[in-house]
């Protein structure tokens, strides 16, 4: 089983992890891998425990594409997490509305408007 | 009480039509009252205005004006979260946003209402059928565009 953990807290020697640590930061990050996260390695089938209660499971690989299957507490909310991160920058642009850039409200070309005029 | 607003000066809102989201919104974890304002812009889109930030306001719809066939599959959770005594009194809310001359609407996030307690919660989709911009209405532009024959 290969894992570790990117960073300092895991039983290496001092120096390494120094280096590693180095190495990582001036290495150019992939996509959301921090320092500090743990990597683990899993076969089809096989499982890891998130808690006491949150299982995911590594249900097919094919390629460079791994399907998860996860087993969580239904107050746990699952996401990926471009679709969350696209909610929450969408929330983020739509907080700038501001009144004057729906001016246009008088002028709109809505099928209801248009019903109302008739 | 009186929430002080950036957009519309100091309104005044009856204590029990403010809607709480215990967990806020996405990108907004702290902001958890909010008031729903009717503004002149006719009976479509209202703004929910932060009772907690006067700078933070969105314009929300009823999809459903849009999207005859858009609907959110409301998960246990969320009937939980929200303490529904009944579905009836589900509401759905989408966010607006501007993007370029259009009116968006995000249907992949949208905000699910209880009527009855006015607790709310936005909530993310899992199917991948609707946008975070879904095209609304194209908003008249400034520049009148000659109108073609």
């Amino acid at each position: 089983l290969n894992e570790g953990r990117n960073g300092p807290g895991q039983g290496c020697h001092g120096r390494d992890l120094v280096a590693a640590a180095q190495t990582a930061a001036s290495a150019p990050s992939k996509a959301g891998r921090s320092l500090n996260m743990l990597v683990l390695s899993r076969q089809r089938d096989e499982t890891i425990m998130i808690g006491d209660t949150i299982e995911v499971t590594v249900v097919d690989i094919r390629g460079d594409k791994v399907r998860l299957g996860i087993n969580a507490p239904k107050e746990i909310s699952v996401h990926r997490k471009e679709v969350y991160d696209a909610i929450r920058r969408e929330n983020k642009a739509a907080a700038q509305v501001k009144p004057e850039d729906l001016s246009g409200f008088g002028k709109i070309d809505s099928k209801q408007d248009n019903e109302q005029k008739k | 009480m009186e929430i002080r607003t950036s957009r519309f000066g100091v309104i005044s809102v009856e204590e029990d039509r403010l809607m709480t989201f215990p967990r806020g919104l996405l990108g907004f974890p702290g902001h958890t009252r909010f008031a729903l304002i009717q503004t002149g812009h006719g009976n479509y889109f209202f703004w929910l205005q932060s009772a907690d930030d006067p700078s933070v306001a969105f314009v929300v719809t009823d999809p459903n004006t849009f999207f005859k066939d858009y609907d959110v599959p409301l998960r246990n959770d969320t009937f939980e979260d929200l303490v529904f005594t009944d579905l009836k009194f589900a509401q759905i809310l989408v966010i607006c946003n501007k993007v370029g001359e259009w009116l968006t609407g995000n249907l992949l996030g949208p905000i699910v209402v209880n009527g009855e307690n006015r607790m709310a919660q936005q909530v993310v989709l899992t199917e991948k059928k609707w946008t975070t911009r879904q095209p609304l209405l194209r908003l008249a532009s400034e520049v009148p565009l000659a109108k073609s024959a």
